[in-house]
């Protein structure tokens, strides 16, 4: 081609005009507010670093944010704070371009088409605020407060104290989180009888075996067990895995011990068949400190089988190998191993957990401790104390408040389901769509996305559809907030106040501070703030029930508690062994500041506080158990199902807890209901593969599926990239015809999904394994159209005793997609 | 003379991903559509290479995170027609993006597949345009680009030492990956230095090169347990 000189000054008048439009294009397509273009163009470039903590998932890590001239630019761990020690996973790294993101909200919308046409229209805060306080004033004025509920996340502290509080003093129990915590706490509660999940001493452990706990990647804390496990080699400590696909923390493990779903606990007991037939259990501990471990008799002079018998009877290795299909000389092998390694610590996980019997299963993963002697001081089971943070002053309810109170709540347990839940997003469903035993009229959404992360979808956007008005809280549109009337979008956490203390599992108390690195660069405000207002419109005892002005106020009041108390140390380097020295000489305290506003600046400027003492193992010497002791078997479990059976039954006590358990589909008879015992999973006998889900550090709980890059780093490990997989065994794919790459159809009674194939000798032969996290159908450009989202074929099975969702319940035929 | 080395502690490394995350953050480095990621076009510096050994059940996982291994006999900047690569003065292989006309030979020559080419115009999330780090220049459509082992922090820690007339101290200048690692498996350092913490592990029993008998002087050790 021929270029005249004509053309040639064309083309670069082309090209700088192409420049300059490339500068104003900025501002105009990117909606990026007009002050931070400015500053990042003319700013003279001075760099700043702030602290804050992550919000992209509960472990609530610190994090150093880079700013030049006030624009955040980059994000690098907080080194100081003791959670994370400077370490971030890929999705917290990637936090700014949940800031930046073009599909956030810039403001409150109202929905004009139906749930998911993507209609809205914006709306100013004052007409959204006024439109729900009114509806909320009306309901209160005609005695139908308990109508209105909260639907929350993972929010805890002082975010969880604020919506209690508000739907408390309006009148209404309906104040439920969709977390795992809840549901997770349930077993730890039967035998402990306090309802904290422990945390476990990884690093003086000798032995770790993890039943399906996958703690490198999606346990409460990810990166702080990605801390304590690198240091595994100057430890000797060793790792064993039991799961059923070889997840990234399988594949750290020294040995990976491949178990059918649903039979964690079978495994378990097998182990502890073992430690007691070759008495490798602490006698003493057993002797002194458990409930139920020999036979025993009880007031009434009725006599119960003990815990060594049930297991020495039911669970002997051929037994427990045929349940498992793990060898029976492994099972002796490892018992052995565990018997004989000092300080071995067993945990367990979303693997034994995630099931219809996961509380029956983590009963008995932690009998194991028990026969351990774990609980001793010094041992790899503890409980520590809690960030001493400030009560809010006590309400004073007023009568409608009172009454409102008094009701059902809609997600609690049910009488023939879920007795020992807390909250049941299944109860919640179906209660809400059926309007039994009362209709729902405002239901506030608070974070997550329930109907993208749940196995109940058409019951739960059912419900949602029953609703007449229903406001949600997030950033960006996801599959639940389609359903909701109005957005009233919160500050992203990087632009926000909060806190996030005692992340469950973590093994010291700590609080890290969230402040606002950025001022918010849309019309966005802290939802602490907007109930505020609510009640502040609504007015009378509700309106007084906000003693702050705003959410800053109420997180300053809560910390004050922290410098009172004297107690623990904001954040600072050199924090491991010289620090504790330091303590132990001033007597475990540190205090070091003049004033409040010197305390509250330090924790700021470094992130967060923290108190490495440990209080006792066992909350005073005892367990707060009706028996004071570790109990194999769980009075309280059984007390509870009494209770429940009784309450509107006949006289007959017996029959009446026969009906229950039948009811609650539960196997167990007699003293075994209340043991650690194998309750078999109601697997569908048509179907020969079992489907297992699974989670990557990029997509925590589907979050990361809204920024490209960790669309792009989903399956880095396997080079999938903006897809999902399902993965297969060879011997599996061969016998289906199946090769890596190729298209299939996963097919479950409940649907299927198309998907490709990869074949991994990473995974038992009967069962195949999803990547949960792709498949949104809404959730901004990057999210909507890529992967599957394997929860929709899963079956609507819940864990019969807590209410968390089953997803390993599901059996699945594969084949290849012409 | 300083020689930058780099260390990887495979027995720490849990393979998670945040030194790949924290490299194309730190060094601005694009993303692709889909379909260019289907077509393996996808670009990292820091590559996470995964393999399994044994057969079921007893299988283990290899993993080792590859960054460029900036060698001192570096046969990339041999084949670079227009010498838009060379190893710099302070040993690091370094590229000149302008220079570069995209003849991927480097590529071919690199024995460790290190380095990655802008097949297409170059895209970042939208709206990501202002949180770009302004220290490191973004690349264009048809040039080659590869780990620098974050050359743009050792001329900032090179200006702040020569401001306070001193030499930089050992873990004053890290790339962005061995800052964040979670596991702490990433040391790097000065290997000149004896006392720094990278030498020592160069040291280790357990730490070798890859490729060794190629002569061309890798600078980064892993250090494994398993042979």
């Amino acid at each position: 081609m021929e270029i005249s000189r004509r053309d040639f000054v064309k083309l670069i008048g082309g090209i700088s005009g192409s420049v300059a439009l490339g500068g104003c294009a900025l501002d105009e397509v990117l909606e990026i507010p007009e002050r931070i273009v400015r500053r990042m163009r003319t700013g003279p470039g001075l760099e700043t670093w702030k602290n804050t903590v992550c919000g992209l998932c509960p472990a609530g890590c610190g994090m150093s944010v880079r700013l030049i001239d006030s624009v955040p630019v980059g994000i690098k761990g907080n080194g100081q704070y003791p959670v994370n020690q400077g370490g971030l996973c890929p999705l917290g790294l990637n936090a700014l371009h949940l800031l930046y993101h073009p599909d956030r909200l810039k403001g409150p919308v109202r929905r004009v088409g139906n749930p998911g046409s993507g209609k809205w229209e914006p709306v100013s805060w004052d007409e959204a605020l006024t439109t729900i306080a009114d509806r909320l004033t009306e309901l209160r004025r005609s005695g139908r407060s308990r109508e209105v509920a909260v639907l929350g996340n993972t929010e805890r502290g002082v975010m969880e104290e604020h919506l209690r509080r508000f739907l408390t003093s309006y009148g209404s129990p309906n104040y439920f989180r969709f977390s795992p915590e809840q549901n997770d706490s349930v077993p730890f509660a039967l035998v402990h009888g306090r309802p904290d999940i422990p945390s476990f001493d990884l690093l003086g452990a000798g032995l770790v075996l993890s039943f399906g706990a996958n703690f490198l990647e999606d346990g409460w804390s990810p990166v702080y067990y990605t801390k304590l496990y690198s240091r595994h080699r100057e430890q000797q400590t060793r790792y064993i895995q039991v799961e059923s696909r070889m997840s990234m923390t399988a594949s750290n493990a020294e040995r990976w011990i491949p178990v059918r779903p649903g039979t964690y606990g079978a495994l378990a007991l097998g182990i502890a068949y073992v430690l007691i037939r070759e008495d490798l259990f602490n006698e003493r501990f057993v002797r002194n400190d458990t409930f139920g471990f020999e036979d025993w008799v009880d007031t009434a002079g009725t006599k119960h089988i003990g815990f060594r018998n049930i297991v020495l009877g039911n669970y002997y290795p051929e037994k427990v190998s045929e349940i498992t299909g793990v060898p029976a000389a492994t099972i002796l092998e490892l018992g052995r191993l565990v018997g004989s390694t000092p300080k071995t610590v067993v945990i367990g996980g979303s693997g034994a957990g995630d099931n219809t019997n996961g509380t029956f299963s983590q009963m008995a993963v932690q009998s194991l401790n028990a026969l351990l002697g774990n609980y001793d001081p010094g041992g790899g089971v503890f409980f520590h104390g809690h960030a001493p943070l400030d009560r809010f002053p006590d309400l004073t309810l007023d009568g409608p408040a009172k009454a409102g109170i008094r009701a059902e709540p809609l997600g609690g347990p049910g009488k023939d389901a879920y007795p020992l839940t807390g909250f049941s997003i299944d109860r919640f469903a179906k209660n809400v769509a059926a309007e039994e035993p009362y209709p729902l009229s405002v239901l506030f959404l608070y974070g997550g996305n329930p109907l993208f992360q749940a196995l109940n979808h058409q019951d739960l956007s059912a419900a949602l559809k029953k609703v007449p008005l229903v406001v949600s809280f997030d950033t960006i549109i996801n599959e639940t907030s389609e359903y909701a009337n109005l957005v009233l979008p919160e500050h992203t956490f990087l632009e926000n106040w909060g806190e996030v203390s005692d992340v469950p599992t973590v093994g010291f108390s700590h609080l890290g501070i969230r402040q606002p690195v950025v001022e918010a660069l849309h019309d966005t405000r802290n939802a602490g703030d907007v109930f505020i207002e609510l009640a502040r419109r609504i007015g009378g005892a509700v309106g007084s029930s906000a003693p702050f002005t705003d959410y800053l106020g109420g997180l300053k009041h809560a910390v004050r508690g922290l410098y009172r108390s004297g107690e623990g140390s904001v954040v600072t380097r050199g924090q491991k062994t010289r620090w504790l020295e330091y303590l132990q000489q001033r007597g475990w305290q540190s205090g070091r500041y003049s004033s409040f506003d010197e305390f509250w600046d330090q924790l700021l400027t470094h992130g967060g506080w923290w108190n490495p003492v440990r209080r006792d193992g066992k909350a005073g010497g005892k367990f707060p158990t009706p028996s004071g002791k570790y109990e194999f078997y769980s009075r309280k479990l059984m007390d509870e199902l009494h209770a429940r059976a009784d309450r509107g039954g006949t006289t007959d006590s017996r029959g009446n807890l026969e009906s229950l358990l039948s009811r609650l589909d539960i196997a167990a008879r007699g003293d075994n209901v209340a043991l650690p015992h194998h309750e078999p999973v109601p697997y569908e006998g048509d179907r020969p593969l079992y489907l297992v889900t699974f989670q990557v550090l990029p997509n925590r709980d589907g979050v990361g599926a809204a920024l490209p890059m960790m669309q792009e780093m989903f399956g880095y490990a396997v080079h999938a990239h903006w897809e999902s997989w399902v993965e297969i065994h060879p011997e599996t794919a061969a016998a289906a015809g199946i090769s890596s790459g190729d298209w299939t159809w996963v097919e479950s009674s409940v649907g299927s999904v198309r998907v490709r194939a990869r074949v991994t000798p990473g995974i038992m032969p009967d069962v195949v394994a999803i990547p949960f996290g792709m498949g949104h159908t809404s959730y901004g450009r990057y999210a909507r159209g890529y992967g599957v989202n394997p929860n929709t074929i899963l079956r609507n099975l819940h864990d019969r005793l807590s209410g968390k969702p089953a997803t390993g319940a599901t059996k699945i035929r594969i084949s290849r997609a012409v | 003379m300083a020689k930058w080395t780099m260390a990887i502690d495979l027995d720490r490394c849990t393979g998670c991903g945040a030194c790949m995350v924290a490299c194309k953050t730190e060094n601005n480095v694009p993303i692709v559509t889909p379909e260019e990621a289907h077509e393996g076009r996808v670009m990292n510096w820091m590559e996470m290479i995964t393999e399994y050994e044994g057969d079921y059940p007893n299988l283990s996982v290899r993993r080792m995170p590859k960054p460029c291994f900036h060698c001192d006999n570096p046969p990339c900047t041999r084949v670079c027609p227009v010498g838009a690569t060379y190893r710099n003065e302070e040993g690091l292989v370094a590229q000149i993006y302008h220079r570069c006309i995209g003849c991927r030979y480097c590529m071919v020559a690199c024995p460790f597949t290190a380095k990655v080419f802008n097949w297409h115009e170059p895209i970042w999330m939208e709206g990501a345009d202002t949180c770009y780090n302004p220290d490191v220049s973004r690349r264009m459509v048809g040039v080659v680009e590869k780990c620098s082992f974050c050359a743009h922090r050792l001329t900032k820690v090179k200006e702040e030492a020569d401001g306070e007339d001193r030499s930089n101290n050992d873990g004053e200048y890290l790339p962005a990956c061995a800052e964040i690692c979670p596991a702490d498996a990433i040391t790097f350092g000065d290997l000149e230095d004896r006392t720094s913490a990278v030498y020592g592990k160069s040291r280790d029993y357990r730490a070798h090169r890859i490729m060794e008998d190629l002569g061309v002087e890798p600078k980064v050790y892993y250090l494994s347990k398993r042979t």
